[in-house]
């Protein structure tokens, strides 16, 4: 239950913000604290609890949701995850703490980051396809509401600009990853199965393509070169917590899922997709570095920087 | 260090580490505290500047150590580099020693243009700077005491049971090159002491020293050649990247309000002017019938005897085409 705990509350938290009328700025950003601190608490439990002798993922907790279609909740941890989403609950714990002009609306927006939280932890947390999915989706919502409401300079553009783009990108990945789910003999969502199965091994120009629709989806998620535009200008107009929560969780989405579906899924394919991908990310390196270079805000440079780090996480995958 | 690093004694780099860090930090904490109350770093404004009388042997002490005498530990470390470096060749030990002799030369000339009467009158300090001072005193001396105690890297058999922690080994020292080295460095004081008062004297800087002090013009150098060229490069590409990158999501958003706008435009015209077009002639067809109504009987009695005569009209055809079928 500590997993499923770690993305409850946070939703709880959420929860009664929104209903907390009475709350002011003071009440709601430390109430907002102590919510994300449990999150971290859990993970640093979990984290004990961790057998890195044992079988890969641990903790799990399933409960089976359409098992005709292979559809479940399904939560669980290996390493990877562990480490992303102790330090994503650190960074959230930071980010609330950190104070802001909430513009008159603090319950509203502290209430976003306790929902951003849930769904990031979601992601990283999560072992069921569709789920990852999701959660995936649903950081873009909350991440969409606040630059659109609490950021500045054009924060409407921005954050729609955000939205449209990483929902494209998201719309590769579904398809992607109904491929894969397709190509599964039985069909499940299930990541621990198809990491197993290999659905797509020695399915030739199909696991091409299906490698393709992933590599664009989290090639912009991520961001690699030339797919960063929405990444800049989202940095700049963000309030600093979001921009911190973007740079620090919601861009490790893509190299995450990178790791979790083709690198482990799609092993075969991964293998000859490799070397385009390591000269993609090499670009990004150079490029993102030497752009950040010619920036002239602050805050644009080191969006920029990420994208340059980004390329070194993506190089290091191959 | 990298020097014993290559030659293989990493516990010589370790204990040169060590070395410098205790010699080099109290220098810093000197020269901050002779930078502070000349309101310069010259070293010719530092030699006239009143310092702490106390402060003279504790410079002296770490500038002894970086120069590398005996019997200072960070003299141990340099000449136990100079024996790594000879493993590999013995020019290289004669190169590293040629080094250590030119450290010794900058620490003497430190030195003397802290403490230009070193050897004459003590520097007068007032007392209520001295109580200012005395945590920055206190800080400097602990250093040098243990810059002191590194000394003891010349007990033999110490250095031996540090290598045996790291499983490496120490070079022995040969006698030749101990020889050299020391030679070295204490003609490096020597020399270092007489550019210093030869600096003392002098009435402006030589060309000669400006081009050497500022490194003899390599920053200028590597400020065209490379700094500049990639400053330019990055401002380029961040043009390119707002403009030509971003030119096709632009121009995708663009695309994408334009079709909005013809939606708006031509599609919903299109789209309301079925429903809008059907009603409006539904409604014309029912003015139209409305005006049957005229009222007037003998209109009504021409409109059933024209319906009568469509009746008989109908029937006779169908049973003709009845009969023909």
């Amino acid at each position: 239950m500590i997993l499923t705990a770690a993305l409850g509350i946070p939703l709880l938290g959420a929860l009664i913000l929104v209903f907390r009328k009475q709350w002011h700025e003071q009440s709601a950003r430390l109430f907002t604290v102590a919510v994300t601190g449990v999150p971290l608490l859990l993970m640093l439990i979990s984290w004990a609890r961790f057998d890195s002798d044992g079988p890969l993922f641990q903790l799990m907790e399933e409960t089976e949701w359409v098992p005709s279609l292979g559809m479940g909740f399904r939560l669980g941890v290996d390493g990877v995850a562990l480490a992303i989403s102790t330090m994503s609950a650190l960074i959230f714990m930071a980010a609330a703490a950190y104070p802001v002009d909430t513009k008159g609306s603090p319950r509203q927006y502290y209430a976003w980051i306790l929902f951003l939280e849930t769904a990031s932890l979601g992601v990283f947390l999560a072992l069921d396809l569709l789920l990852f999915y999701v959660f995936f989706d649903l950081t873009l919502v909350a991440m969409y509401f606040l630059i659109g409401r609490w950021g500045h300079g054009s924060p409407q553009y921005s954050a729609l600009k955000f939205f449209l783009y990483t929902l494209l990108g998201s719309l590769f990945l579904l398809l992607a990853i109904l491929g894969l789910y397709l190509a599964s003999e039985p069909r499940t969502f299930d990541m621990r199965e198809l990491i197993a199965q290999q659905p797509l091994a020695a399915a030739g120009p199909f696991a091409s393509i299906i490698m393709l629709g992933f590599l664009l989806g989290f090639a912009i998620k991520t961001p690699l070169i030339p797919f960063h535009t929405w990444l800049p200008q989202a940095h700049v107009d963000a309030p600093a917590p979001a921009s911190a929560i973007l740079a620090g969780v919601l861009l490790k989405m893509g190299t995450y899922g990178l790791i979790r579906i083709p690198y482990s899924m799609m092993s075969q394919t991964f293998v000859e997709w490799a070397l385009p991908l390591a000269v993609l990310a090499v670009v990004s390196i150079l490029y993102g570095a030497l752009v950040a270079l010619g920036q002239k805000d602050l805050k644009r440079r080191i969006a920029y920087t990420s994208i340059n780090h980004m390329g070194y996480t993506v190089l290091a995958h191959l | 260090m990298f020097v014993a690093l290559g030659a293989g004694y990493p516990t010589v780099a370790v204990l040169h580490f060590v070395a410098h860090a205790l010699m080099k930090a109290p220098l810093f904490l000197i020269v901050g505290l002779a930078g502070d109350k000349a309101a310069s770093y010259q070293l010719k404004a530092l030699g006239k500047t009143a310092l702490p009388n106390s402060l003279k042997f504790a410079t002296l002490g770490a500038t002894l150590a970086l120069a590398g005498l005996f019997p200072l530990g960070a003299g141990w470390t340099k000449e136990a580099i100079v024996t790594a470096a000879g493993h590999y060749t013995p020019w290289a030990a004669v190169a590293t020693a040629l080094a250590g002799g030119l450290s010794a030369i900058y620490a003497a000339r430190l030195l003397f243009s802290l403490f230009p009467r070193f050897y004459g009158v003590a520097n007068p300090e007032t007392a209520a700077d001295q109580q200012n001072e005395r945590f920055q005193q206190a800080a400097i001396y602990a250093l040098v005491l243990a810059t002191l105690a590194a000394s003891l890297m010349w007990v033999p058999g110490i250095p031996q049971q540090v290598a045996g922690w790291f499983d490496s080994g120490v070079p022995p020292f040969k006698a030749w090159e101990l020889a050299l080295s020391m030679m070295l460095v204490a003609t490096g004081i020597v020399l270092g002491l007489w550019l210093a008062n030869k600096n003392r004297h002098a009435s402006g800087e030589s060309t000669l020293s400006i081009f050497i002090s500022t490194w003899m013009g390599l920053p200028g150098l590597a400020r065209l050649l490379v700094v500049n060229p990639v400053l330019r490069v990055a401002e380029g590409l961040a043009y390119i990247d707002d403009r030509a990158v971003d030119a096709g999501v632009t121009a995708t958003a663009r695309f994408a309000n334009w079709t909005g706008v013809m939606g708006d435009r031509i599609g919903e015209w299109l789209f309301d002017e079925m429903p809008e077009g059907l009603a409006r002639l539904s409604g014309r067809a029912g003015r139209q019938l409305r005006q049957l109504q005229s009222g007037m009987l003998h209109h009504y009695y021409f409109v059933i005897a024209a319906g009568f005569v469509a009746i008989i009209i109908t029937f006779a055809v169908g049973t003709l085409m009845g009969d023909m079928l």
